[in-house]
Order: C-alpha cells, then structure tokens, then sequence
C-alpha cells in the first residue's frame, strides 16, 4: 500500500499478496476508454477515477491500483477513494459482486446490511457486534461465487466509520477517536468485537430504506425484486456495462439472488429504534434461515 | 444535450403539482396516473443519483465539493435523456466556488419557475415541516435557511441552500445564464388550461387540447388527495398530517392572524409587489 491503512488487515506471513498498491504516474486513457460520469474512463481491462485536487487512480488487471497523488492532496481523502471506489472497479476487475452492504457472521452464515448512504448499514451493523456477532465487512461487501456456483462473503475493513448522531445512539464516545475527514462528523470506531478471518458463506441480505410510516416492516423479496435489489446496491454500477462486463454481473446477481434470503426493510424516516429494528432482523434471521453443518 | 427542464421552486410552492401533472401529460397511454410511480420524483437534491454518476459517495465530501460535482451529475443527466426530463429543484439559484453554476445552462431545454404568495406558503410550510406558523414565517426570512443542511448525521437529500423567501425567487429571475417561465401558482388555481399549457409551450411539448384536458383531470388536486388517502405518497414527511392539504390559493386569509400577514408584507414587500401580491 502506498499509504498506511489501518481500515485494511495484514496478509498472512509468506503469502503473496492478491492486490499491489503503490504510487506511479497514471497515462491518460486509451482512445478506446468510455467515460462514466465525469470522473472515470474505462476500457475492459482497466477503469481510471480521478478526483481533481486528490489522486487519479488507475485500476488494472484486478491486480493493481497506481495511485498518482495531486499536489495537496491529504492523506484520509485519498485512502477514501483506494477503499471505496479504486476497492470497488478492482472487484468489479476480479470477478466479485461488490455490494453495498455491511455483513456480520450468524449461525447459518453471512448476513448483509445493504442500503444507500445513510440507510444505516453501519450503525445496523454496530449494534449486531454489540450483541456478539462476529463483524464480516463495513459498506462495501464482496460475494464471490466459487467453482459451484455458492455465493461467500469475503472478510472486509476492520474498522466501522459512524455519523455523530449513530455514535451517540450507541452510546459510543466520539472523544478522541479520528475522523474520517476533519470536515466531517464521521469517525472511524475501532472494532471492539470478533473479527471474521475467512470468508463465509452467504446466507441473507437485508435492504435498508425509510419510509413515512410509523411501523417498522419486513417485507421478503421474490424472483425479480431480489435480482433488481442486487443490481440496485452494486458499488460502482455505471461502470459495469462500460467495461464489458453486464453480461458476467447479471449472472452473478442471479445466483446470489437464488440463494439468499432477501428481505426488504423499511423503517420510519428520522428515527432508528435501533433494539426494535436489531431484534426484528435478528429474529427473522434465526427463524427462517437454516443452520448447515 | 439541452433535455433539462428545471422545474424551480421554493417548497410548498405547486412544484409537485406541476410535476405530477407533466407526467400525467407524457403518459397519455396511462389510464390513470399515480402519485407514487417512480419516474415522477427526480429531484435535483437526490443523494443516491450524485453518487451513482460521480463514482464517489457524497457522504465523504464537504458542501463545497458537493456543489463542485453537482453540475456534472446534471451533465450526464442530460447525456442519457432521451427526452424531456423534468427535475424538481428546491435549491436558490447559484454558482459553485469554481463560479460555475449549478444548473448548467448547456444542459437546460427550459426553466419553469413557479412562485406563490408567501402568506400561502407560510402555512403549507408550516405542515409540511411540522413547525408553527410563526417558526415557518421566520425560516422564510432566513437568508441561511438550508434544506438537509450538513449536521452530525447524515441527512437523506444532498444540502440545498434556498436562502430566504424573497431570496429564492430573484435568485431564479434576476439571474442571466436561464430564461426562466414565470408561473404563479395562483393562475394555475385561477386558470388552469392556459398556465398549464403555457408550462408545455416553454416546455417545449406540443400542446394538445385533447390530452391537457385529460392530463388536468387526472392532476386535480382533489383526485391528488383521494390518492394520498387511499395509498399514501411517499413524499409526504412522517411528521406531516398530509402532503396534498387543502389546495387553495388563498386559505391564507383563514389561517395566518393579522400580525402574522403584517410580518410576511414587512418581510417580502418588494418582492411580493413585484409579483403582483400587494
């Protein structure tokens, strides 16, 4: 990595790493690259994000991401962008579904908070460690498909990043704790709790939203709502078709879609009921999930 | 590239209105139209969208930086239309730190502005924000007021700053890179046909008598809150009553005391007077 990122755990001792960070001078794109948006270029092999005044990134090969840094630049915005977007065109690259979503380990296996910003994924997710449940991934969740066609979760960041007024909900002291930039009233809270090592097998999604109700709901997805929910929280998902890869992703969406749990849930807007919500999701996930052996 | 209808408003000014009755229009093929139907709710302050298109998650910026990718994500808005595409706008007229504006004018087909006398806002807005009538007539004199301003958490719209009353609407129509339709939404109360068919003629969409009658029809407001009881409407905010509430242009005279009257005049006079209001 070309900078330090405490987000990121070590490899293990003498295994080669799957992905080189390091800083290099990125070459403007090939005639042949498509623009997504303004930001980014991509061609099928590589994708290029830059952002004016921080870093241009190139991501290749699902290998490697060149980091070219804009004179500056401060350190916490440029780890954003090598772990949300460069983090996701490199999925993308490799062949993982990278979701939206945060994920904790149940009993029956991989369980996903998914949602848009703000939908509360990660404050969801921090009362799930509080309950004892081992943290899987924060934001961004990658579903890999193996040879069999099963979905796993591979493990993410091993911090969470909470708003003020989630911290406070959770009774978590802000005091001292880093922000994810100094402009914002977003910290990076320590993981207090087990930490999953490996990856694990994908059991269900939970899709966040409020609505102007005043009810908490659940509502389980079928057939073309559960692939659409898949596509609509894909990270990244203007590049997909650019890169040639639609065909590949809405494969995979489908045999994620087959064999998870999908359940949408709508809470009422400007209130969290964090225990009532928790306690809904986890009993809907302890009674309707199978435990494998 | 020019596909953008910007329809501009301050809140509670007849913006959902217009909205709604343009997508009864493109739609004739539908039978009726529903208030919650997805392709009627583009909003220029919508989180999701400026993420999607920039490739970075708003929540990870600052306002200024916000406001700096903002007329991108309208850039390309306007790239894939393929048609018309009608975007509610909340947010005062204004430029960005790089001194672009925010609504690109490259992009823009047409620019509806819908006005409405500030003593009729005062008590919609009240509703709408859950506040007293007193609270809503200062928030309409704040020059600082910001909808979703950025705070501890993370709010569900992007920071759209719609300063005061008065503000809002000359930033709209004393600005010169838009030429902005005027519509008062009294008139379109007062007389329905030709407002909403002038909104289609700066629309640039064929009028068609057929299809604008039908389209009223099904916008009346009365129709609009039969929906609301029966379905919901998914913009109403949960500390509202109700989102489409009584639909009159001058319920105001029942509602707002004699100071709270005096104190909207004292506040928008100019502005009011230039609209024809006092």
């Amino acid at each position: 990595m070309p900078l330090p990122c405490p987000e990121l755990r070590l490899a293990p001792p003498g295994r080669a790493p799957d992905v080189v960070a390091r800083w290099g001078k990125v070459p403007p794109p090939p005639p042949s690259a498509l623009a997504v948006g303004p930001l980014r270029q991509v061609t099928p092999g590589e994708a290029r994000f830059g952002l004016p005044g921080v870093a241009r990134l190139l991501v290749r090969g699902g290998n490697e991401i060149i980091v070219e840094r804009q004179p500056g630049a401060d350190d916490e915005m440029i780890r954003l962008l090598l772990l949300g977007t460069g983090a996701a065109l490199l999925l993308h690259q490799r062949g993982v579904l990278p979701l939206h979503a945060s994920a904790i380990v149940a009993p029956a296996g991989a369980v996903l908070f998914m949602g848009h910003s703000g939908a509360g994924k990660s404050t969801l997710l921090n009362e799930f460690l509080r309950r004892g449940y081992p943290m899987l991934a924060e934001d961004l969740a990658a579903v890999r498909l193996d040879a069999d066609g099963v979905a796993w979760v591979e493990p993410g960041v091993q911090v969470t990043r909470l708003w003020a007024d989630s911290a406070a909900a959770l009774g978590q002291s802000t005091d001292g704790l880093r922000r994810v930039r100094p402009e914002l009233e977003k910290f990076v809270i320590p993981v207090a709790s087990a930490l999953a090592t490996e990856a694990v097998r994908l059991a269900a999604i939970y899709v966040l939203s409020a609505h102007n109700q005043p009810a908490i709901a659940l509502e389980e997805n079928r057939d073309a709502r559960k692939f659409n929910a898949l596509l609509d929280h894909t990270w990244q998902k203007l590049v997909v078709k650019r890169m040639g890869l639609h065909a590949a992703h809405f494969q995979r969406a489908v045999a994620v879609a087959n064999q998870a749990r999908i359940v949408r849930v709508s809470r009422p807007e400007g209130e969290f009921r964090l225990a009532e919500l928790a306690d809904a999701v986890e009993a809907d996930f302890t009674d309707n999930l199978r435990i494998s052996s | 590239m020019r596909r953008l209808v910007w329809l501009a408003s301050y809140p509670k000014s007849g913006n959902t209105w217009v909205r709604l009755f343009l997508a009864a229009y493109s739609h004739p093929e539908r039978e009726a139209l529903d208030i919650n139907a997805i392709d009627v709710s583009l909003h220029a302050g919508n989180r999701d969208l400026f993420d999607r298109v920039i490739g970075l998650e708003a929540s990870e910026l600052t306002p200024t930086e916000i406001d700096r990718y903002r007329p991108d994500v309208y850039r390309q808005l306007a790239v894939e239309a393929e048609e018309p595409l009608f975007i509610k706008v909340h947010d005062r007229w204004r430029r960005n730190a790089d001194g672009a504006p925010i609504f690109p004018p490259e992009t823009t087909a047409a620019t509806i502005y819908i006005v409405r006398d500030p003593r009729g806002v005062a008590s919609s807005y009240a509703n709408h924000y859950n506040l007293s009538i007193d609270a809503a007539i200062a928030q309409m004199a704040d020059a600082n007021n910001v909808i979703a301003a950025p705070a501890d958490r993370l709010r569900s719209q992007l920071h759209q700053p719609i300063g005061s009353w008065s503000q809002h609407v000359t930033s709209w129509l004393d600005q010169t890179e838009l030429p902005v339709h005027l519509v008062r939404y009294e008139d379109l109360h007062a007389h329905p046909e030709t407002t909403f068919a002038g909104i289609l003629q700066a629309a640039g969409l064929p009028v068609d008598a057929e299809r604008l009658a039908t389209a009223l029809a099904q916008s009346r407001f009365e129709r609009l809150q039969a929906q609301e009881t029966a379905a919901g409407f998914k913009e109403r905010p949960i500390s509202a009553p109700r989102f489409f509430r009584r639909g009159q242009a001058d319920s105001w005279r029942e509602e707002l005391t004699p100071a709270q009257i005096e104190r909207i005049v004292a506040d928008h006079g100019p502005v009011m007077a230039r609209l024809g209001y006092v």
